[in-house]
């Protein structure tokens, strides 16, 4: 039998509790992936690169960030029907797992606040498409209307937030498939292929490489939702091929659109591409549309910090109206600052490589080489200080320090916030280094560390290890 | 098993913390005593097929129009 509770809570899901086979993991995946950030990802790349090489970069960074934060999440998560942050435990402590928890919030919160600016900015652009020319408050007035708007859709539930997804998924893949048949159609693949990168750099190679990043950036900043889906499928190929299918590859070819379309006309803002690109009237429609598909977006993104939130004590027991509220007040700077921070976003999807690239790399390192792909489920929610994931108070230092020293390798290779870049940068990307140089130094410093826990039942008889203080979890 | 009130929203502390734990303890047991094969294969070929795929055809790609 199926439990909501449990699909939407903590509690480990048991096979018969999973939802997705091969078709609906696929279907999922691809719905997950068609969302308006990748908008956002192909705007910014059409800031550096054509789009020849922005197709290469989005295509290839997309597929290689997926790949390395799918492989120890998904099946790990799959394995052991764990949401994420649970399954962080055994690497990063009981505590530990907690800080992986604000570098989530925070990467949640920055794109929805990115999009929500996107939404401000496509009532701007109805505006202006109908005659009508508003001061630049509108935008802010816009994130404050769209955080309303998200409040009332989260809290009203995961039945609401279902029916709005699955109408606005299949408009999505019909505005793409809309977007490309006109770029292709009115303006040809060689005009395409021959419009200027809208702001780069002065150098080709570099603005190549930093381009790629904004792709693995992409790809890795699914670490968010991938446990979630990983854990309702009920087979390990279930679990990794649509990830690698759908939220690399078909997300990297949304992103594609997106950057013809910011090459063509010539703009890294979305609301502005469609009235040029369809027409007044179809534009404006579809801008409507786009602008409605960023609050289901930002609903998604919010709603699963609700759920990851709930890790922290203080809001287990706290009313959900409660929990997004506080969100949404942490979403306001974007009221108030809205041009401010989007001309940061490119920024800010580079950073989620700095932050979610060394994590990706020791999750790996310590899920396949330390732990052979055999976790202790009883110590990931047992509370009491002598079990095996709770390290030093909670918190496994030595997986947290690697976590540190990746973000600060990422930084010295490439800073996101001033793009200089390290003259190393030229052969080994950022986002690699950073998942590869934590990933050794973390498992050749746990050698013969951890202690290999029993898995299956033990024989009749035989004694394990009774829980001491199992922690009682939010359904 | 309870599940969430209206009120408290999804992944609230909806049941007591008693039958939590219970709760908890069965699916623990359950997870750890099914065999490895319940779920699902993946083999050297699908590590194979993903590494090839998702790693190296997207790095011969970036090398090949670097230039």
């Amino acid at each position: 039998m199926r439990s909501e509770s449990s699909v939407f809570g903590r509690m480990p899901l048991l096979l018969s509790e999973r939802e997705y086979g091969t078709a609906g993991a696929h279907a999922t995946n691809f719905a997950f992936a068609i969302a308006t950030w990748c908008f956002l990802v192909g705007a910014y790349t059409a800031e550096l690169v054509g789009a020849v090489q922005g197709t290469v970069c989005l295509l290839a960074g997309s597929l290689v960030g997926v790949f390395l934060t799918t492989m120890p999440l998904s099946l790990g998560c799959q394995r052991y029907g764990l949401e994420q942050i649970d399954f962080c435990k055994p690497a990063f402590g009981q505590r530990g797992a907690r800080v992986i928890l604000v570098f989530y919030l925070i990467n949640m919160l920055g794109w929805s606040g990115l999009i929500l600016v996107m939404f401000g900015n496509g009532i701007r652009n109805i505006a202006g498409a109908l005659g009508w020319a508003p001061g630049g408050w509108i935008v802010g007035a816009g994130v404050a209307l769209g955080l309303g708007l998200t409040y009332a859709v989260v809290t009203r539930g995961v039945h609401l937030l279902n029916v709005a997804n699955g109408i606005i998924t299949p408009c999505l893949v019909l505005l793409v498939g809309f977007m490309a048949f006109v770029l292709l159609r009115e303006h040809g693949w060689q005009v395409i292929a021959a419009a200027p990168p809208l702001d780069p750099g002065p150098v080709p190679s570099l603005n190549y490489l930093i381009a790629f990043e904004l792709g693995v950036a992409n790809g890795i900043s699914w670490w968010g939702g991938i446990g979630f889906l990983a854990r309702n499928t009920r087979t390990r190929r279930n679990a990794v091929y649509p990830q690698i299918l759908q939220l690399g590859f078909s997300g990297g070819l949304v992103a594609c659109v997106a950057l013809y379309s910011a090459l063509v006309v010539q703009s890294e803002d979305p609301t502005e591409w469609m009235v040029p690109i369809g027409g007044v009237g179809m534009g404006v429609l579809a801008l409507v549309f786009v602008v409605l598909a960023n609050v289901t977006s930002v609903s998604v993104s919010i709603y699963a910090s609700g759920l990851a939130l709930r890790h922290v004590p203080a809001f287990r027991a706290l009313p959900w109206r409660r929990v997004i509220a506080f969100l949404v007040v942490l979403c306001l700077p974007f009221v108030f600052w809205p041009e401010e921070l989007y001309g940061r976003g490119d920024a800010f999807l580079a950073y989620n490589g700095t932050m979610y690239a060394p994590i990706s790399g020791i999750l790996f390192a310590d899920y396949f080489l330390v732990r052979r792909q055999r976790l202790c489920l009883w110590s990931i929610f047992d509370d009491d200080p002598g079990r095996d994931y709770h390290y030093s108070r909670g918190f496994h230092w030595r997986a947290l320090g690697c976590v540190v020293l990746g973000q600060l390798l990422y930084l010295w290779l490439f800073n996101p916030l001033t793009s200089e870049t390290n003259p190393l940068f030229q052969l080994l990307p950022a986002s690699l280094a950073a998942c590869l140089v934590p990933a050794a130094l973390y498992a050749l410093s746990m050698r013969g560390a951890a202690r290999a826990r029993p898995v299956a039942a033990p024989a009749a008889g035989a004694s394990v290890d009774p829980p001491r203080r199992l922690v009682a979890p939010n359904t | 098993m309870a599940q969430p009130s209206r009120l408290e929203g999804p992944g609230a502390q909806a049941a007591p913390a008693s039958a939590r734990v219970l709760e908890l303890e069965r699916r623990i047991a359950e997870l750890e005593a099914l065999d490895e094969s319940a779920f699902g294969a993946f083999t050297r070929l699908d590590w194979l097929a993903c590494a090839v795929g998702a790693l190296a055809v997207p790095a011969a790609l970036l090398l090949w129009f670097a230039g």
